[in-house]
């Protein structure tokens, strides 16, 4: 049975204050930490590129867990800010690593979303392959893209990468999925010549009615249910966000974790960093994950840990 | 069912703004009176939901306070 077994993340030390510019963008504190939740974005060195930050993962994986590179069969990559168009950064990453080269190497191009339906992709191509060691990564980091002017987005974004180690000794095992896509809504989180745009109330919108149906979708496709539920993981968009599926779906919020206060919304990285926290702490039998963004798209999962 | 001021009160006091929903003056803008954008957003969400309209973003600057959308979501039932 394959599945997850040691997550690593790189988060760049740079931070972007979004305290120091409240005023440039008419706003105040209460609104910054008690709404929008982010109190500083973090952000990438000029010179650091998508695959430096990939490769940092993963050099802080090898810290974890001891990883023999010959034995890797496939390295996936999530990202939409790549390297460079060609070749596909995957294989910058492969060859900064010194991955053997019946290593597979693909990107997949997803958002906020990237993460869950990474997950699924990697264990269903090891599996149909007979893979037993795989590498998935998230690196997204919209600082190539952000408007700094543009308060809908620059108060909301930062930049980090993960990798997740698939083996067959898995910590925690998914069970079924779900996954949906809104394409005719998907300009309104859209990139044109290099400069990110978002309608935040249309991707508002899309969370707060989309997911909470979602994750009742989930759990009946799992014969699960809420209250057996130990965490619950979602997409990191902002605190507002996470607030509004608290209360549209009526769980208990001590069960939904909410970290971004010191980076902000690391996109298809916001649930593996978070899951790199709390993958040690065995109380946690089923874990809810839920990335939803650009696309627009949506996956889910449960993570049940592997006794 | 129509709209009255009562009931969008009780609508943006499912919102954060909470018990601020049933102080703010009626005709004065929601803005001005410490409602944010947010508040506002997920009031536009509850409205649509409610009342199975639709409020696209060329009408909402046009809406400022809570008469502006008992007029305007009656004027849509």
């Amino acid at each position: 049975m394959l599945g997850i077994r040691e997550i690593a993340s790189y988060i760049p030390e740079q931070r972007i204050s979004n305290l120091d510019r409240m005023d440039r963008f008419e706003t105040n504190e209460e609104f910054i930490l008690e709404k929008i939740g982010i109190e500083e974005v973090s952000i990438k060195a000029k010179d650091e590129d998508t695959s430096d930050m990939a490769v940092k993962a993963y050099n802080n994986l090898e810290k974890k867990i001891s990883i023999n590179k010959s034995e890797v069969q496939v390295l996936i990559l999530i990202t939409q800010n790549p390297d460079s168009n060609i070749p596909h950064t995957s294989s910058v990453v492969h060859k900064k690593l010194e991955l053997p080269e019946s290593c597979a190497a693909f990107d997949i191009s997803l958002g906020c979303s990237g993460f869950v339906y990474g997950l699924s992709i990697i264990q269903s191509f090891m599996e149909s392959n007979n893979f037993k060691k795989g590498l998935l990564f998230t690196c997204d980091p919209y600082s190539k893209v952000i408007n700094e002017d543009d308060k809908n987005t620059s108060f909301l974004f930062g930049d980090a990468a993960t990798v997740t180690l698939i083996t067959d000794d898995p910590v925690y095992i998914s069970g079924k999925f779900t996954f949906g896509t809104i394409g005719k809504e998907g300009h309104n989180l859209n990139c044109d010549n290099n400069i990110l745009f978002m309608n935040g109330r249309s991707i508002f919108n899309f969370a707060a009615r989309y997911i909470p149906q979602d994750v009742k979708v989930l759990l009946e496709k799992n014969k699960w249910e809420l209250d057996k539920v130990d965490k619950i993981i979602f997409h990191q968009g902002s605190k507002f966000i996470l607030d509004t599926l608290i209360r549209r779906i009526g769980i208990p919020e001590e069960k939904v974790i909410n970290d971004i206060l010191n980076y902000g919304n690391t996109v298809s990285s916001s649930i593996p960093i978070i899951l790199e926290k709390i993958i040690g702490d065995i109380k946690n039998k089923c874990i809810l994950i839920s990335g939803f963004g650009v696309g627009l798209s949506w996956s889910s999962n449960l993570l049940f840990r592997n006794s | 069912m129509e709209a009255t001021v009562e009931k969008l009160r009780e609508i943006l006091s499912q919102t954060s703004a909470k018990n601020a929903a049933f102080e703010i003056d009626e005709t004065g803008s929601m803005r001005e009176q410490g409602i944010d954008s947010l508040d506002l957003m997920d009031l536009y969400l509850n409205i649509e939901d409610t009342f199975n309209i639709q409020i696209p973003d060329e009408d909402v600057n046009k809406l400022s306070s809570l008469k502006d959308f008992e007029i305007y979501v009656n004027n849509k039932l």
